[in-house]
């Protein structure tokens, strides 16, 4: 196949590759404990992250890392502070994500374009420095995640019980969020900031419909990742499409397919 | 087993509990009613070192909960476990294995062992046969007795039930009773909460009314109990049971 003679073809699969594994994970994690919008909040202050990053001439990826580290614990912060109302703390968090964002951006004078392949992900534009940036972060992400996906269950199965067990669920809790902010960090670069939430969500909707076990939601949620990163990027490769946009898309069409499919199976039950 | 006495606990300027002091021996099945917030599931957490009292003295196994660290001899099953996770998706083995992550420690799998625990455990509850069934498929009562399973993983000494009866049906509040029956004839002390209370009395050998301080506090026979345990605290006040059925109903 020609796609594998291009060298930033091969850094887009392997970086894809590995962020349509943790993307997945922890987006079930989110889900289940109902706080699905906080990647959106997260990826918006991850824009600011790349636009400091860019001013300043840091790398965007590592800014946007620190920032949405930043960002994780505020919000667990707020949600403190407005316990029956938690989704404030994500609704505040985005809003002063964007603001510093806009006026970064103002600064830089829209950095010649450069912010849009990291609002919509970009292949040809990846660098073998990204690639690095997004390993050193992505895989102490993934094993830190498969290694405490027992407390991560026990907790947002039924956060009370956990305490009562012993478990250090605040201390889990704080360390699962600034997990999800390095994995929005890690994976803007492929899908885009306004896209990297739903890598998260949208495999998660999908195993939720096929599979009946926690595993089992996991590996299908994993695969679906997996398979519409592939997908994505071979259309983003020979259709000229941005590679977030092609994979979310996948994901979307991959969703309709399963819900008119169990639909069918729950009527012909 | 558990010894509390002159606890006081003020959410703000509320106190829900107001000097209490209650002990619980080894083989009883304490029945805790009272009105609502009578204090009843703040009772729970404080044994449970969920929540700090502002005052009083609290001892687990005879040890300062403060020093406390053998979570796992005490099993709880909350009334939020049934209420908010019926679609959760999970087979009856793996929500009953989650009972034991505290145990088995951090950055460790769950191996033989803890199999093993959660499928003697399903099989106390008598939801061994439904073990690779998705939690949703259940019905109310089949999910309660899950959550049951999994406090009973550990193997504790010690079961907490705060309103075990909610969402579980009349058919399946007496199987409710009789399976709580076996587990201490089985030797599990147990701690009940429950607005249940003619359910309750069927069951408990001592029983606590509360409204923020310990209303009555009645000792009954039980068949399988030896002798009168002598549970009356010089602070409390003794008041019959048809007050204490007053009480819950006004």
């Amino acid at each position: 196949m020609d796609i594998f003679q291009y060298d930033f073809m091969l850094r887009a699969l392997v970086g894809g590759l590995l962020v349509g594994i943790i993307c997945p994970i922890i987006g079930l994690f989110i889900t289940l404990r109902r706080m699905s919008m906080i990647a959106d909040a997260l990826s918006h202050v991850c824009l600011s992250g790349v636009a400091a990053g860019l001013l300043m001439g840091a790398q965007p990826v590592l800014s946007a890392s620190a920032f949405a580290l930043g960002g994780s614990f505020l919000i667990e912060g707020l949600r403190e502070k407005y316990k029956n109302y938690s989704e404030l703390s994500i609704a505040i968090i985005l809003s002063a994500g964007v603001a510093i964002a806009a006026i970064l951006i103002g600064l830089g004078n829209g950095f010649n374009g450069g912010i849009m392949s990291y609002l919509f992900g970009s292949v040809v534009l990846i660098t073998v420095e990204d690639i690095y940036v997004i390993a050193m972060i992505g895989i102490p992400v993934l094993l830190l995640t498969i290694f405490f996906i027992k407390e991560l269950f026990a907790i947002t199965f039924d956060e009370e019980t956990a305490r009562a067990s012993g478990l250090p669920v605040k201390l889990i809790n704080v360390g699962f969020t600034a997990l999800t902010a390095l994995t929005i960090a890690v994976s803007l670069r492929i899908v885009g900031i306004l896209l990297v939430s739903s890598l998260m969500v949208l495999p998660v909707a999908v195993a939720m419909q096929l599979a009946k076990s926690f595993r089992g939601t996991l590996v299908t949620a994993v695969v679906s990742g997996e398979v519409s990163v592939i997908i994505g990027l071979l259309c983003s490769f020979y259709l000229d499409l941005p590679p977030g946009g092609a994979i979310v898309m996948t994901l979307v069409l991959m969703l309709v397919l399963v819900l008119v499919l169990t639909s069918r199976w729950a009527v012909s039950v | 087993m558990i010894e509390l006495s002159d606890v006081h606990f003020t959410y703000g300027c509320h106190p829900v509990l107001d000097g209490i002091s209650l002990q619980v021996q080894e083989g009883e099945v304490v029945g805790i009613t009272g009105p609502n917030g009578a204090g009843k599931s703040t009772l729970l957490y404080v044994i449970m070192g969920l929540i700090k009292p502002q005052s009083g003295e609290i001892k687990v196994f005879g040890v300062p909960i403060n020093k406390f660290k053998d979570w796992h001899r005490i099993g709880y099953v909350s009334q939020q476990a049934t209420l908010f996770n019926r679609s959760y998706p999970a087979t009856v083995l793996e929500v009953v294995l989650s009972g034991r992550a505290a145990l088995r420690g951090m950055f460790r799998f769950f191996g033989r062992e803890d199999k093993r625990c959660a499928e003697e455990a399903l099989e106390r509850v008598n939801m061994l046969s439904r073990r690779n069934a998705a939690l949703c498929e259940l019905s109310g009562g089949q999910q309660q007795r899950v959550m049951i399973a999994r406090a009973l993983a550990v193997q504790p000494q010690v079961l907490i039930m705060d309103e075990p009866t909610n969402g579980v049906d009349a058919v399946n509040l007496a199987d409710l009773a009789r399976l709580l029956k076996n587990l201490h004839e089985d030797g599990v002390t147990m701690m009940l909460v429950s607005h249940e209370s003619e359910w309750l009395s069927s069951l408990v050998n001592k029983r606590v009314c509360l409204d923020r301080k310990i209303c009555s506090c009645n000792c009954h026979y039980y068949p399988s109990e030896i002798r009168w345990r002598d549970c009356m605290n010089s602070r409390q006040e003794n008041i019959s049971l048809d007050y204490t059925d007053s009480l819950i109903r006004g």
